[in-house]
Order: C-alpha cells, then structure tokens, then sequence
C-alpha cells in the first residue's frame, strides 16, 4: 500500500535519512520516538506537507513523492485538531466534500451518518471553541473520514486529551480501523499506545529508522540499548555468555534462549521482575536476594530501586504491595527474573 | 495625565472656533475639496497597501529567507525617516532625469503636483502600518489550519481565501485603517510632491502661514471630526463583523 524507498528529507535543521518502509493495505501502523526523532516530519512528508529530497512514496504503485498535498488522497489528523474555529462543527466535517467532488447534498448526509457514529450530532451546529478536547478530536477524525481518505494519518492523536477521554478515543480509533478498512498511520511516543491500536510499527531516532516489525516483537525483543529504553524495557546490562546460562556480575540467569553470538546486552523489564511474596513455589527460578534502595509510588503501581552488589535493578510492582512490611528501603528482599523475561541482543 | 495631555490641546481646538465659523469653513469650495482629497487619496492609499501588501504580508508570516530581518527593517524605514525626505526621494526618481520617471511620464503618469503624486507618497508613508499589521495577523493563524486544509483537497490558494483571510481579516482590516490614519496625517512629504492639488494639511498649512490660527483652525476641525466619523464606522464594522462570526 504504502512503499517508502530510500526517503531524504532536509530541512534546515533537521534531516531524514534513507528512510525505507513498506506499510501493508488496511494496517494499522504506528511511528514511534521520543521527541524530536522526525516522527512527525515523515508524517507530514508523507501527507506532502514536506518536500522531499530524494527517495519515493508510492503508494498503490504510484509515486506522490512530488504531488502536493491535495491530490495524494491521504488525510490527517493533528494532536491540536487543527479545526478551523470560524466555522461550524458541520462546516469542518464537509469542508473538503467540495474539493473531492462530493455534492453538498451527499456531503451533509454524509456528515451526518460520520457524526452519529461518532456521538456528535447534536454537535454539528456549533462551533468547536465551544467542544471539549474528546469532541473536537472527535469532529476532526470525522472531517478527516469524510473524504474517503486511501490513509488516515493521525499526529498524537491522543496526547493533548484528558486520561478520561484517552481511552474512549483509543477504543474510536480502534473501531473506526475495523469497520473502514482504511489504513491508519499514526505518530506516538507512547509504546502503551501503539501495543494497544496497531499491529506493525517502526521506531524512529534522530530522523533515521532504527527497528522496525510487528509491534509485539519490538515490545518483547528491541534489538537494540535505545529501543529497549524506549519500550521501558530500563533493566539494561553487559552480560558473560555461558553455556546454559549468563553471568551478570556473580549472579548466574538461567537463559536457554537462542542467541547469535553477537550479543552484548542483557535486558529484562521492570514489570517482569518479581519481589517477595510474588514469587511463588514454582517460578523462584534466578531468584537473589537484592537490597531495597527507593521506592516510587504511583497510582497503581509502585517503582522499587534494587541494589544488588552495586548494580542497580528497577522492578514494577502493584501498589499495594507498600505498606505491607514486605518493602521497607535498606531492607533485604528476594528477587526473581524468570528465564521468559530475559532478553539478548 | 496622559489622556489630558492628549485632549487639552485638541479640546481647546476644538472649542476656539464658534459655530458660524464652521459653517462657513465647511460652505467654501477650497475646503471641501481639500477634505474631500484627503479622504479619498487616503482610502486608496489604504486600497493599494491592500492590494500589493497582503501577499507580501502573507510571504514575511509564512517563509524563512536569508535576509528576512534586512527586508524588515527596510519596510520599517519609512517610519523613521523625516517625512520631507521621503518627498525628496520620490520626486527625486519621478522626475525626467531619472529612468523611472522618464518610463512613468512616456505611460502619461505625472507624480508632481497631481493626485497620482498624492497618493504615491501616502501609499509609501502608511504601507508599512499595513504589512505590520497584516504580518502580525497572518502570523496568528495557525500554520496547522493550512495544512490540514491541503489535505482535505484545497489548493493553496483555495486554503487561502477559505482558511487563512477569515481568520486574519480583522488585522488586515486594522492595517487599512491604521495605513489610512496614517495617511490623512501626512504633511511633511506631500508638500514638497503636491502642494496643489491641496489636501486638507495643506490648506491648514497655508491659511495659517498667510492669515493665522483662526483661519487654520476650523479647517483641523472639520478634517478631525470626518476622521472620527469614518475610523468609529470602520472600527463598528470591524466590530459588528467579529461578533457574527463569532
């Protein structure tokens, strides 16, 4: 569907190098980065907003790389909305309907059927400064779909909302992907989102791509220090490979995965690393004993800082697991990293 | 102390002249015509500040370039130069020695001494309140508007008219009439381009050097209360417009 071969973007301060993706029909993928990696400029490169340098974007076998924005059939959808505020909420949604050649008559109608999918009827003769973050964001995917985009592409679509409205969002988007078929791409940093909408993803980093796959793969295997940062994969460490298992330090990890003997780092996440009483009978497998240094409350969780032997190990436990005389700082506690956790590359 | 010092001086114009006055002031052809020029080369001063800035505007908020502070900073420049070396310049190029001048008078167009003249310098002294103005408006619209107008199948230009003048009219309005205050104001280079056909500063200029204050005065009057007049239609309009929308 989308094929994006050998991509240059230059811009004054920033450059987008050899960019190379291959988007399927119907996907629902995500570009992923920390801030400033060029998500949003590969997004916008692909909408045409960006001229391009050098490289194609096909997409159905046609290259748009140098037609502009208004003749690539794409849409897309800003965290901000971007809608426009001197026009109605029913004047935004058919706004693009006389540019597509949709009759006014066909636009309103379609508008309406968009709207009452949405649950923004009775909104349609307002003005969006009058809307709440959710609606508005609601009003601009559906100005967006009343094209008939060939691609949606969507910006942070949920950053600028209030967690109430995130989700209700989210279950949208994953809705309106299932019943229109159309492919999505979408620009995040954040890896909860992306393991929840999309299938297939590409992580981005100083304007380059640095993984890319199924969004599962990336989560359970990065690949690389950066990618397994980035997915909050924070236990990091250089590793001794032994026979059937692998040395940190003097701590010995069972580990008879598979490995390519390229290896240098050993990862594991802080959500897979069991404490105390979570570790039962039959998964004390590389268990320790470590020292409590810090613990961070959250809502629902709780960050615990281990120290073992001077290296530091970061585990995420429920919550109610402080308070209970299990976790005290400065006290000694039985940690466990099962073998399934434990990550090479 | 501000508005007094603003209004103590205009007040005490305003009450030096009786009623009679006035009404002969306004009954003398001279001017009426004077008023009458002052207005209308100012508002096509402000029409062609319109006409050529806005594109410009729209260019200075939208792109980066080398040398954008240069180009700024010349538009600035007829705000601070004396206003009698403005006149020089100009007539300096619109004269036959000059090859401007010469193409300019082979077209039929004179500057000296005509309204042309006029409204040429009134265009040079007010277009930089306009681009400032229309510059600052065009700024404030959000470039995302734009884009995701592109990608909803409008032209740029489509974008422009649809998206971008609704939502930056108000400032390019306030930059007409700021242009057109400007220019009912001027004195200093309209004299030494035209001081005939009169314009109203003129005429106060004249009847004051040759018969004094009295004869000045109700001139300043008549020119102070038709500018008010206009500036509250206009500022109504802008204001009217704004709430429709809104």
């Amino acid at each position: 569907m989308i094929k994006i071969e050998n991509l240059t973007v230059e811009l004054p301060k920033f450059t987008l190098q050899d960019i190379n993706l291959h988007i399927a029909e119907g996907d629902f993928f995500t570009l992923l980065g920390p801030t400033g990696s060029g998500k949003s400029v590969l997004l916008e490169t692909i909408a045409g907003l960006v001229p391009v340098a050098d490289g194609s974007i096909k997409i159905s076998g046609s290259d748009i790389a140098h037609l502009p924005p208004e003749r690539r059939g794409l849409s897309i959808v800003y965290q901000d909305y971007a809608l426009f505020p001197h026009l109605s909420v029913l004047e935004n949604i058919t706004f693009g309907a006389k540019y597509k050649g949709i009759s006014e008559g066909s636009a309103v109608r379609k508008a309406a059927e968009l709207a009452e999918k949405l649950n923004i009827s009775h909104l349609l003769p307002r003005t969006p400064r009058h809307l709440s973050g959710g609606e508005r964001q609601r009003a601009a995917i559906a100005r967006a779909l009343l094209v008939d985009p060939k691609v949606l592409l969507l910006d942070e679509p949920l950053s600028a909302l209030d967690p109430a409205f995130r989700q209700e969002v989210q279950d949208l988007l994953k809705d309106l992907h299932r019943e229109t078929g159309i492919t999505f791409v979408m620009v995040t940093h954040d890896f909860d989102e992306a393991l929840y909408l999309s299938t297939n993803g590409a992580i981005i980093k100083n304007g380059k791509l640095v993984r890319k796959g199924k969004i599962r793969d990336i989560f359970n295997s990065p690949g690389s220090e950066f990618v397994a940062g980035f997915v909050g994969m924070s236990n990091i460490y250089p590793y001794t490979p032994m026979t059937d298992y692998v040395k940190l330090g003097d701590l010995n990890l069972t580990y008879t995965g598979e490995r390519k003997g390229s290896e240098t780092r050993l990862a594991f996440r802080p959500e897979e690393v069991l404490l105390g009483s979570e570790i039962g009978k039959h998964n004390d497998q590389n268990s320790f004993i470590a020292t409590v240094k810090g613990i961070t409350a959250g809502g629902f969780h709780a960050r615990v800082t281990l120290d073992y032997d001077g290296m530091e190990i970061y585990a995420l436990v429920p919550r109610k697991m402080i308070g209970n005389g299990e976790l005290e700082p400065g006290l000694p506690i039985k940690v466990a990293v099962p073998e399934q956790s434990l990550h090479l590359f | 102390m501000v508005i007094g010092f603003i209004l103590v001086p205009l007040s005490q114009l305003i009450l030096g002249s009786s009623v009679n006055e006035l009404l002969e002031t306004i009954m003398d052809p001279d001017v009426r015509a004077a008023i009458s020029r002052s207005m209308l080369c100012s508002g096509a001063a402000a029409l062609i500040s319109f006409t050529i800035g806005t594109p410009f505007a729209f260019m200075l908020a939208r792109k980066d370039f080398k040398g954008k502070a240069l180009v700024e900073s010349i538009i600035d420049m007829p705000i601070m130069i004396p206003h009698p070396v403005i006149g020089i310049a100009l007539l300096s190029i619109a004269g036959r020695n000059h090859w401007i001048g010469q193409m300019l008078l082979d077209a039929g167009i004179r500057i000296m001494g005509t309204n042309t003249g006029i409204v040429a310098v009134l265009v040079f002294v007010g277009l930089p309140f306009y681009l400032n103005a229309a510059r600052d408006g065009f700024e404030a619209v959000p470039e995302r508007l734009e884009k995701a107008a592109r990608t909803l199948g409008a032209s740029p230009t489509q974008t422009f008219f649809r998206v971008t003048l609704p939502l930056a009219w108000r400032s390019l309005l306030t930059g007409m009439i700021m242009c057109m205050a400007r220019a009912l104001s001027e004195f200093g280079a309209v004299v030494i381009v035209a001081y005939h056909p009169m314009i109203a500063p003129v005429l106060m200029y004249e009847r004051f050097t040759a018969y004094g204050l009295s004869y000045s005065r109700p001139v300043a009057i008549w020119l102070i209360f038709l500018s008010l007049v206009l500036f509250a239609v206009l500022r109504l309009l802008s204001r009217g417009l704004g709430s429709r929308e809104s």
